[in-house]
């Protein structure tokens, strides 16, 4: 249940569900409104399909893990949200087979697949902190198990389309239909020793691995969604003087060509936290002093370092510098004693005041320039399905 | 000033003084050798770091030369900079950081003629900036060894620079590279955290502890834009800490070995000087107790040194004394007895003249008228009588001059108290008793003569005017009595004073003179003094001190 309280609101989402649960028991149809028209099964688009040009679709596909984003990904594997975005940001089935709205828009009803769950131990799972939280940023008002196979979501405002935050992670939930299964390689100091030692799939951006790659015949390189924007967050009341214009389109696409390692590309609108609207409290206006400090970056993320260099080095200010700061420290940093940091935001966001949540109220947000990984793909290898946010999975959904 | 202060004084100071000028020595001898030896660190270190300076100059000016060969030969950079190749231009980009790090350097730069840098080892993202100072700095400082500060993503190094030059397609590109000082050239000693370099800006001096010895080595520096090249220098200096932790050791020695000393040497010179002037106290006060009447002071020693021979030169000169007063006493005697002898002569024979004449009155009325005779007689009879009164009263007196003393326990407060009771009524005497007196061995009449003349002649100094008499007792030292009679009459001058113990010395009508010379003699006889204290119209005080 979600912390929302709202009485009217209550009483009319357990009027509906009531209704519902007659039209299911009784076997008659409700007076009105006229049931949803049921949608038509979403499939996943072939774009997004990279044929292994596997003679078969079972057996294992090694993962070269180099990063955390990588274990995470084969984690990922074993769970579904409810609706799957692709490459292209299109929902396909994911644990919830099939969706459909009520005329308002606010209520959406969720078809399990076979695989998944039951409704009500998904909605015992949504129970939990992240999952509510979630939820709960993205506007979602109640989670009502409608029968064994049916999940009704009522959100605080309509949605035209399936609503992006079942789409979330954070939201996934056990599902396992048989197939090809996902499995991390064994570690290597280089990526390149972990293909030649037979390991299926590597995600990267080194361009000397990618060059590598495709001289390789048994390796093909494919290029991954646009998945992280890099951006310059910069404390309220924090500026940056910068030679160039730090907004232009020119001075982004130098940052992407000259600066950050791996393929990149200016930031291009929309971005999601200018559509987000409001998300909690609104900032104060109250005067704030002259803010400075480094700039920070997370440790460990060359582009971002890449990048905050490149600003204190278009910067003439004396002393501005930057400085590496743990990723888990850089909010608490970044309201305490820093001018601003360079992150890297997702492309998509599907719970986007959660994001928000992590920065100061306040901040500026300054895109920079977007990045993407490409997959190493071993030849005969089952189809593996790449999604929204560079996530690869065996087509074949377990 | 006491002797025995001086003693004691001069003994510390003999003590002391040395010691303080030991400390102040040493003081200054630990602070010339060490400053001595600090100066010679401080100067050998500027040596070698003029000699590191040039080497690693030279060592980075070959680095650079050999970059410079490279990048003129290689067909990348070319590409680069003459074509615009886009691949190319990625990879002189990324040239500055590949090369530092085969080299070693912290401070690796690509520029062009206009200045803009084409790749940075150290700030790789500084590419494309416009910074011709460098260049321009180095150029003008001849070859020799220069500092520039040169910024990074995380601040500014301070590196020692040098620059070369090359030219591809007739371009010129100019190569700056240079070490960082920070703990190669700046920076504390490892294991000696006094002995460091700094680097010392402009003219501004660098504050220097006490005791710190520094030495300077000039050196051209560029720092971070806007800041224009300026005169730097790198100090050398060598904190005085350590010195000044010596001089604390020294000082806190000193303090703690002087106050031992003082202690020691003031203890040492109380008992020395004690020592040394108690014999010379007991001899003054042996000498102090020496009277005319008292000669029979022992002044014999063992004693060899010079305190033995004074005393025995004392003892010598009382001995003589002793002699001297004795003969003195005779001749005093003899002189009394003579006019003691003229005395009686005059006084016999002035109470024999009536008698005399009175008999020669009778022969001539027994030869010329015996019958009158008798009738004469009646009639010189009291004549007669009164010359053989006076007679008598001669002799009573001139008995009273030598009587025979004997010898008894006598209290003298029931003595002084029996005489100030029966004194003439009036008041005028009073008694002062002294309690513990102890009884004194006298002849309880000689003494009872000596108080009875005293307190006469107290008595009559008062010559009828208001005034008072007080006899008061004491006990002396050595376990004897003080009497003292004292009156507020007239006093006595000085020449009467010199002549109150005279027999016959009478300043009164009608006195004998005899009654202090009586009382003298007597007090003598029972072994004791008497003194006379008195000044004129101030009253007298005879003191008369009896041995137990």
């Amino acid at each position: 249940m979600l912390h929302n309280t709202d009485r009217s609101a209550l009483t009319g989402a357990v009027g509906r569900v009531l209704a519902a649960l007659l039209a299911v028991a009784c076997g008659s149809p409700p007076p009105a409104p006229p049931p949803p028209k049921p949608a038509p099964p979403p499939t996943l688009r072939s774009e997004c399909i990279v044929s292994g040009e596997s003679a078969g679709d079972s057996g294992t596909i090694t993962l070269a893990a180099h990063t955390s984003r990588d274990s995470a990904m084969v984690r990922r594997q074993w769970a579904l949200p409810p609706v799957r975005l692709d490459c292209q940001g299109k929902p396909s089935p994911g644990s919830a087979k099939s969706w459909s709205a009520d005329v308002s828009g606010r209520i959406w009803t969720l078809v399990l697949a076979e695989s998944a769950p039951d409704a009500g131990e998904i909605a015992a799972l949504w129970r939990d902190s992240v999952a509510a939280a979630t939820l709960h940023s993205a506007g979602v008002r109640w989670i009502i198990p409608l029968d064994l196979r049916r999940l009704v979501v009522e959100l605080e405002q309509p949605s035209p389309t399936v609503p992006a935050v079942l789409s979330d992670p954070a939201l996934a939930v056990p599902s396992d239909s048989g197939g090809p299964a996902l499995a991390l390689a064994p570690s290597t100091a280089d990526p390149r020793d972990a293909l030649e030692r037979g390991a299926s799939v590597v995600r990267t951006s080194n361009p000397d691995l990618l060059a590598y790659a495709r001289r390789k015949t048994d390796l093909k390189v494919v290029a991954l969604p646009w998945s992280r924007t890099y951006a310059l967050v910069l404390r309220p009341g924090a500026t940056m003087a910068l030679g160039a214009a730090s907004d232009s389109a020119a001075f982004r696409a130098g940052l992407a060509k000259d600066v950050v390692p791996g393929e990149s590309r200016a930031a291009e609108p929309p971005f999601w936290w200018q559509a987000a609207g409001s998300c909690g409290p609104a900032p104060t206006a109250a005067t704030v002093p002259p803010v400075t400090g480094p700039l920070l970056y997370p440790e460990g993320d060359s582009v971002a370092a890449a990048i905050a260099a490149r600003l204190v080095a278009l910067s003439d200010e004396p002393g501005l510098t930057t400085r590496r700061a743990p990723r888990s420290a850089i909010d608490s940093l970044l309201a305490r004693d820093a001018r601003g940091a360079v992150v890297d935001l997702p492309k998509v966001a599907l719970a986007p005041c959660r994001e928000l949540a992590l920065w100061p109220a306040g901040s500026n947000v300054v895109p920079l320039v977007e990045t993407r990984e490409s997959a190493v793909i071993r030849r005969g290898i089952p189809a593996l399905a790449i999604e929204y946010d560079g996530t690869i999975r065996p087509a074949q959904v377990r | 000033m006491r002797f025995r202060t001086r003693l004691f004084l001069a003994l510390a100071l003999a003590g002391v003084i040395p010691l303080v000028f030991l400390a102040l020595g040493v003081r200054r001898e630990v602070d010339r050798r060490l400053s001595a030896e600090y100066r010679a660190r401080v100067d050998g270190a500027v040596r070698r770091i003029r000699t590191d300076l040039t080497r690693e100059s030279s060592a980075i000016q070959g680095r650079l030369g050999a970059f410079a060969a490279q990048l003129a030969a290689d067909d990348r950079f070319r590409r680069a900079v003459v074509e615009n190749d886009p691949a190319s231009r990625t990879w002189v980009l990324d040239w500055g950081r590949g090369a530092i790090r085969q080299s070693g350097l912290a401070v690796l730069q690509l520029q062009d003629s206009s200045g803009r840098i084409l790749s940075s080892g150290h700030f790789r993202q500084e590419y494309d900036r416009v910074r011709p100072e460098l260049p321009a700095f180095l150029a003008g400082s001849g070859g020799w060894p220069a500092l520039a500060e040169a910024r990074t993503p995380e601040g500014a190094v301070l590196a020692l620079v040098r620059s070369d030059s090359f030219t591809v397609a007739g371009r010129r590109f100019t190569l700056v590279g240079g070490v960082a000082t920070e703990g190669r050239f700046l920076g504390p000693l490892p294991g000696d955290s006094g002995f460091a370099v700094r680097l010392v800006r402009g003219d501004s001096s660098m504050p220097t502890a006490p005791g710190a010895v520094a030495a300077d080595l000039p050196i051209p520096l560029l720092p971070l834009p806007p800041a224009q090249p300026s005169a730097a220098r790198l100090v050398v200096s060598q904190s005085g800490a350590t010195l000044a932790e010596l001089r604390r050791g020294v000082d806190r020695w000193f303090v703690a070995v002087l106050l031992a000393t003082a202690f020691a040497t003031v203890a040492g010179a109380a008992w020395l000087s004690a020592r040394i002037s108690r014999p010379l106290t007991g001899l003054a006060e042996q000498t102090a107790a020496i009277d005319l009447d008292r000669l029979e002071h022992d002044f014999a020693t063992d004693r060899t040194d010079e305190i033995g021979d004074l005393s025995r030169l004392l003892g010598a000169m009382t001995a003589r004394l002793r002699i001297g007063a004795s003969r003195l006493r005779e001749a005093e005697r003899r002189i009394a007895m003579g006019d003691l002898a003229r005395q009686v002569n005059h006084d016999v024979k002035n109470g024999l003249v009536p008698i005399r004449n009175v008999l020669r009155h009778f022969d001539e009325v027994a030869r010329d008228q015996p019958a009158s005779l008798a009738e004469l007689y009646r009639e010189r009879r009291g004549t007669l009588e009164s010359s053989v009164a006076y007679l008598e009263t001669l002799a009573r007196n001139y008995a009273r001059i030598s009587p025979a003393p004997s010898r008894e326990p006598c209290d003298v407060n029931a003595l002084v108290e029996q005489l100030v009771h029966g004194s003439e009524p009036g008041g005028r005497l009073m008694a002062a008793l002294g309690t513990g007196i102890p009884s004194v061995a006298a002849d309880r009449l000689m003494l009872r003569r000596v108080l009875e003349n005293l307190i006469g002649n107290a008595v009559e100094s008062l010559d009828g005017r208001e005034g008072q008499v007080t006899v008061s007792t004491e006990a002396a030292s050595g376990g004897g009595v003080r009497v003292t009679v004292a009156d507020t009459g007239r006093g006595m001058s000085r020449e009467e004073l010199d002549h109150a113990f005279d027999d016959f010395f009478t300043t009164k009508p009608g006195g004998t003179g005899l009654g202090l010379s009586i009382a003298r003699r007597l007090v003598l006889d029972l072994g004791g003094t008497l003194r006379i204290e008195t000044e004129p119209g101030a009253g007298t005080r005879a003191v008369v001190e009896l041995p137990r």
